[in-house]
């Protein structure tokens, strides 16, 4: 897709310009300044909050392997160290893989390709299976406290870029009804979805995270993401309810 | 020097590791308790329906709202209490058991559940079997959304119900392709004409994974069509065949027939070079029993059960423009002994612009026209 190259090649510009400028600054601002690399993993998931009627049973849910990686800059307040405002960029994957029971699950999907190309709307009843893998670029914006030497909390919001789409699955061991409950069934044995190129190129929501330090420069860390904006555009109708990215990562931060 | 990094790094990942799990299994306990209560069902079908014993001389057709059951003749319909099933939690009116006058078609009402949704069927018992028609009454269906019509020729009994004889591939179509003009469906009535017009068309290719439709054929027979099968195995969802009291002799009636100028395309999508389509228009009787009550797409010419079939089968063009006679003979088979007394029997009459139209193969622009069959009985 255009729009996510083009989204690459302006995060990468920008990720470049950002280590420029922490090269330079780097010695000025040895106090009031500080840079972290971080690296960790993303569990959770693209869902939907509170889980929807439709939804029967969770079946299963894997994590998978999301890395996440960031450069952060900390500006500490001169009159109060304790506090500073922290921004940086991120490069990071959300994913899950889940399997559930569903209910009258109402859908509506584009079938077929070419000048014959329709359309179907129904409910499904069945088993669903979603695997989902969505990279972003983000820029976070924060509040940082410093209590104590070793504890660091942060927290506000982040806006991203989608870099990489993946939203597929299956549709099986079920029955569709063709326009809705009281529409012809169809018994479906296996079908398959594939809605990455529907999905919403931006993301943005709330950051909220601590940060241990168990050696001079190594801490760990964990924070929590949770994305306010729906992955799906509202004029999206594949699925019936509204599903947001919220994750928790894992992982140490370098202080540089 | 690097030991107690390396120590802290362990103990690091153990914490990471405790922490994750810890944390997976509060997300799985978090979603799994948030499940809410389930949803009322709001389906709204009548599963089943079954007369009492010897009112029915075939087993019930469902053709969407309407539910025809063949009767023999002089049976006092005036009070029969059917035996209906519906979808669980949903209820029915009038009730099932209740005794009703079926010298009309009575109209039946499943509201859901949930109650959110209603289905409304007629059930038909009529002493009707098929020996002709013109094509001269149509029917359209609307989808419930508004978003497609399609039409589908009816007849009539003596006693001026209609009863439903044809199933075609239309609502298979409708299933994926959503037309407001039913000119646009493969199977429709000729414009001006009270013809049937069947046309071969692209289909649209891969549905969900399920099935590749490259085309789609215009046919229509007598039976019905199950839907449910209808993706995963279409050759079974074309359940062939009506109720027969009669030995055909021949059938007869108008037909034209071009096929489609392009490639024939196979059921892969492929483009088979040199190969002309050709129509399907012929006629099959059968013996019911309890294993069979109709035939489908993949024994139609060859069940066992089958006691005649009409000398051709499948047509090549036909030339000029104007619908021209056809004269089928029906081919008993030998030493087969055919006693109403004893069986039943259906006949299944059958039309199609690409005689593999059943397989998603043929030409796109193959066009059939058929009108005034009549079959002569012996």
């Amino acid at each position: 897709m255009n729009n996510r190259d083009t989204i690459r090649k302006a995060a990468l510009t920008c990720l470049f310009a950002c280590f420029s400028l922490f090269i330079f600054s780097q010695e000025k601002a040895a106090k009031m300044w500080e840079y972290e690399l971080r690296a960790g993993l993303n569990i959770g998931g693209s869902t939907p909050i509170p889980l929807p009627a439709e939804i029967r049973k969770i079946n299963s849910y894997r994590a998978e392997l999301n890395p996440v990686l960031a450069l952060r800059a900390t500006h500490w307040f001169e009159k109060n160290t304790k506090w500073g405002i922290t921004s940086g960029l991120v490069v990071d994957y959300k994913g899950m893989k889940e399997s559930a029971e569903v209910k009258y699950w109402y859908t509506h999907l584009d079938v077929g390709e070419g000048e014959a190309k329709g359309s179907f709307s129904g409910t499904f009843s069945g088993e669903n299976e979603t695997k989902v893998k969505n990279g972003y670029f983000s820029i976070p914006l924060m509040a940082t406290y410093r209590p104590f030497k070793t504890w660091k909390f942060h927290g506000g919001g982040y806006f991203s870029w989608m870099h990489t789409s993946g939203f597929k699955g299956t549709a099986s061991n079920g029955y569709i009804r063709s326009g809705g409950p009281t529409g012809e069934r169809i018994e479906i044995k296996n079908a398959t979805f594939d809605f990455s190129e529907k999905l919403r190129s931006v993301d943005a929501g709330l950051i909220l995270g601590a940060d241990w330090r168990f050696r001079n420069r190594m801490a760990a860390t964990g924070e929590l993401t949770w994305g306010l904006v729906p992955v799906f555009p509202s004029d999206f109708k594949g699925i019936c309810y509204n599903m947001y990215n919220i994750y928790f990562a894992l992982g140490l931060a370098y202080r540089l | 020097m690097f030991e107690p990094i390396l120590h802290s790094l362990n103990n690091k990942r153990m914490y990471l590791n405790s922490a994750a799990i810890g944390f997976l299994l509060l997300l799985a306990f978090a979603l799994n308790s948030c499940i809410k209560d389930e949803p009322l069902n709001p389906e709204a079908d009548i599963i089943k329906i079954s007369l009492p014993p010897g009112v029915a001389i075939s087993e019930p057709i469902f053709n969407g709202e309407n539910i025809f059951i063949a009767v023999s003749k002089g049976e006092n319909l005036n009070s029969i209490s059917p035996t209906i099933a519906i979808t669980e939690g949903a209820s029915i009116s009038p009730k099932s058991g209740e005794v009703q006058d079926f010298s009309k078609p009575v109209l039946y009402t499943v509201t859901s559940q949930s109650g959110s949704t209603q289905r409304k069927y007629k059930v038909i018992l009529e002493p009707y079997s098929f020996l002709q028609t013109d094509f001269d009454n149509w029917e359209t269906f609307v989808a419930e959304s508004g978003k497609y019509k399609y039409d589908t020729p009816v007849e009539y009994s003596e006693n001026g119900n209609k009863v439903a004889v044809w199933a075609s591939s239309n609502p298979g179509v409708s299933i994926y392709q959503q037309f407001t003009d039913p000119l646009l469906y493969p199977v429709h009535k000729s414009i001006g004409g009270a013809a049937v017009v069947l046309e071969t068309k692209k289909g649209p290719g891969n549905i969900m994974g399920i099935q590749n439709i490259p085309v789609v054929a215009g046919s229509l027979f007598t039976g019905s069509m199950n839907l449910s099968n209808a993706l995963n195995d279409p050759l079974s969802s074309t359940r062939f065949g009506i109720f027969c009291d009669y030995l055909p002799d021949h059938i007869e009636g108008n037909y034209s027939y071009k096929a489609g100028a392009g490639d024939y395309i196979d059921a892969k999508g492929n483009a088979v070079k040199g190969k002309t389509d050709m129509c399907a228009l012929y006629a099959v009787l059968f013996k019911v029993d309890a294993g069979v009550s109709y035939l489908d797409g993949n024994n139609i010419l060859t069940h066992p059960n089958i006691v005649a079939i009409t000398t051709q089968t499948y047509h090549n063009s036909t030339p000029g423009n104007e619908l021209i006679p056809f004269d089928l003979k029906f081919v008993y088979k030998e030493g087969v002994v055919v006693d109403f007394e004893k069986n039943r029997y259906k006949i299944a009459v059958i039309f199609s612009s690409s005689y593999r139209g059943d397989l998603y193969e043929g030409t796109p622009g193959s066009k059939m026209m058929v009108d005034n069959v009549r079959i002569i009985k012996k």
